[in-house]
């Protein structure tokens, strides 16, 4: 018995990481194949341009991944991009300091997603209906706070927490989007809180045998997916100069794709950390190699779903050889 | 009529009743309206004792813009100086809604209905419906596929917007050059007139060259993104011509990051606030106004008309407005 669990634990580790091998791999085909095509590409001035245009999505999908792990999915995340991005744009007009619209975008963020963590820990509501309600509830809200209209005139210093660069090279954004992936990256692999969201997903009624609150552990997972929807919203608007309560739709299907291309499972449970880069990079690479081929978009959406499937594809076999 | 209304009180129960009674109300309806078929326009005139206030209904397909609520608010002050009785409906983008709101104005016996459609094939079978019951129906803003089924259109041609901001674009950068368009998401209706309007001028000026165009979804983080990523090859662009200012402001941030400014111009459509400051301070080369007051304005000039059964012309366009530095501040308040 015990024999055996080694060996499903050796062969699942194993796939896994075939698994991101081959997203790593695929990413780096991608790169090879537009470098050939375009000499524009590779070049380090258009890379820090391809990390800053993911951020955004590489913030949102991290939050995903968190709630991914525990088994779940979270819709509602561009919408709480647009309700934080218009709310500190309205905040962010000179009138106030600077850390007020940031606080609030954040408290927004978390407010929502301790509303919907809630709902599906203690009412027992399936996350899809759950956020699927909460995401058409906060598009409201974001239309009526900013009564329908965009949000324009933000200040110098707000504009400058995204647009900003150091040492005049490195735009803040980039870094915001690496300070948080490490962090969540630490949190996932050396802490208990880490171990404990992979066990909720892994195995619920053994988390919960194991002493594991799975039901705080689930909304705590909604509660960071929201936050850092809050930071990402904060940013889109410092980064657009504006705020428009349309913002963020159809968001979430991009940090959908972002984490199961980066080789987390919907069912729960697997995932490493990197891997959400990965996923978010491949997405960016993408439409900005598609932009400057000056291949429309409409090319990238197809692109973009074929590797959706194909990554999913990689990971319903790696199950399906385990259990073989 | 309180036969109607009875059967609704008592019967609430059973949705079957609940549709008889509006197939009977909407019967009614038609019945009355077949009486005044021959001369639509004056039959609510007639029926109404002369300096009784006109009741308008306005059904806009949403409000989730900046130039959607700057119709719905001109369209109410504009009812509001003529001393008419303006309800506006916003149907959320969804013609199932739009359809319902203009059944339930046939319903309401409104003098004249206003739409600004969700969809220009869909909302037809409900425009025949309301002319069919004698009530004029104003098309607004974006036609209908088929404008014989309305009395009038009210509005402006985009295909005239469009060629404006082209030329304007064309004869700022010499008649020669690159340009690179963003155009708003295709197949709608302001995207194909405004793209044939690029297209008529860009026929005028055959060594203007269009390096770079794709759908920026009228948003203005897709505007800096494609922008970003197109000056990134390095291929020489002149001017970036956006069918709306959300996307043209996008230009504008990724133009002014790459200290571009002084060889590029950036040329916007719609004339929001942001766009007319930027306009001002030099950041955004010109700017065109639909003139929706005008429109707005217009609109209710022709359904008082109706209403006092004058008879009005099929379509009635306001003219675009190019907005430069030298007549900003007009626009600007």
């Amino acid at each position: 018995m015990n024999n055996r669990g080694r060996i499903l634990k050796d062969a699942r580790q194993r796939s896994g990481v075939i698994r991101e091998f081959a997203m790593l791999i695929i990413l780096l085909v991608i790169v090879g194949v537009l470098s050939i095509l375009s000499p524009k590409f590779a070049q380090f001035d258009n890379f820090i341009n391809i990390f800053k245009q993911t951020a955004i999505n590489g913030i949102l999908a991290t939050g995903m991944a968190m709630v991914i792990l525990t088994g779940g999915f979270d819709l509602s995340v561009g919408s709480i991009v647009g309700l934080s991005g218009v709310v500190a744009a309205l905040l962010a007009q000179g009138n106030y300091p600077i850390y007020v619209p940031v606080l609030a975008a954040i408290l927004i963020g978390t407010i929502a997603g301790l509303f919907n963590g809630t709902l599906v820990s203690y009412f027992g509501i399936p996350a899809f209906v759950v956020t699927l309600g909460s995401q058409s509830i906060i598009r409201g809200l974001a239309y009526v706070v900013s009564g329908g209209r965009p949000v324009f005139g933000v200040c110098k210093a707000y504009e400058n927490i995204a647009g900003g660069k150091l040492f005049g090279v490195i735009p803040y954004l980039v870094i915001y989007l690496f300070i948080i992936v490490l962090v969540v990256g630490f949190v996932l692999t050396k802490t208990i809180y880490g171990r404990r969201l992979y066990a909720v997903g892994g195995n619920e009624e053994a988390a919960k045998v194991s002493g594991i609150n799975v039901k705080a552990m689930k909304m705590s997972a909604f509660m960071i997916a929201g936050l850092l929807s809050g930071v990402a919203g904060m940013l889109l608007t410092s980064r657009a100069i504006s705020g428009s309560p349309q913002t963020g739709e159809g968001y979430e299907l991009d940090a959908i794709a972002a984490v199961v291309i980066g080789g987390f499972s919907l069912s729960g449970g697997s995932g490493k950390w990197y891997g959400i880069i990965i996923g978010a990079l491949i997405l960016s690479v993408l439409g900005n190699g598609l932009d400057i081929l000056g291949i429309k978009s409409f090319y990238q959406l197809i692109l973009k779903g074929t590797i959706v499937i194909l990554a999913v594809y990689l990971d319903v076999r790696s199950r399906r050889k385990i259990s073989a | 009529m309180s036969y109607v209304i009875d059967i609704k009180n008592t019967e609430k129960e059973t949705i079957m009743k609940k549709t008889l009674t509006i197939i009977l109300a909407l019967v009614l309806v038609f019945a009355l309206a077949a009486c005044g078929q021959t001369k639509p326009a004056e039959s609510p005139a007639g029926t109404e004792t002369a300096g009784e206030t006109p009741n308008f209904v306005f059904c806009i397909s949403h409000m989730s813009n900046d130039w959607a609520i700057t119709a719905s608010d001109s369209m109410e002050a504009a009812a509001e100086a003529a001393g008419a009785k303006l309800t506006v409906n916003e149907a959320g983008k969804d013609i199932s809604t739009q359809i319902s709101q203009i059944e339930s104005a046939i319903n309401q016996k409104a003098d004249c209905i206003i739409i600004e459609p969700v969809s220009a094939d869909g909302v037809i079978p409900a425009v025949e419906q309301a002319v069919a019951a004698g009530i004029p129906v104003i098309i607004y803003n974006q036609n209908i596929s088929d404008p014989s089924k309305a009395t009038c259109f009210v509005g402006v041609s985009n295909e005239d917007l469009g060629y404006m901001e082209m030329k304007r674009a064309c004869e700022d950068i010499g008649g020669k050059g690159n340009v690179a368009i963003l155009t708003g998401p295709v197949g709608s209706e302001g995207e194909i007139g405004r793209s044939a309007g690029y297209k008529k001028a860009l026929q005028e000026y055959p060594d203007v060259k269009v390096v770079y165009e794709d759908d920026g979804q009228w948003t203005t983080e897709n505007g800096l993104k494609f922008a970003e990523n197109w000056l990134q090859t390095g291929t020489e662009i002149n001017a970036f011509v956006c069918q709306n200012d959300g996307m043209a402001m996008g230009c504008v941030k990724a133009v002014e990051d790459k200290n571009l400014q002084d060889s590029i111009k950036i040329y916007g459509l719609d004339a929001v606030k942001d766009a007319l400051q930027a306009v001002k301070d030099g950041r955004l080369a010109i700017t065109v106004s639909q003139a929706t007051e005008d429109q707005s304005k217009a609109a209710i000039e022709t359904a008082m008309k109706l209403f006092k059964g004058e008879s009005v012309e099929s379509e009635i366009l306001a003219q675009g407005i190019i907005i430069d530095a030298s007549n900003v501040d007009q626009y600007l308040k």
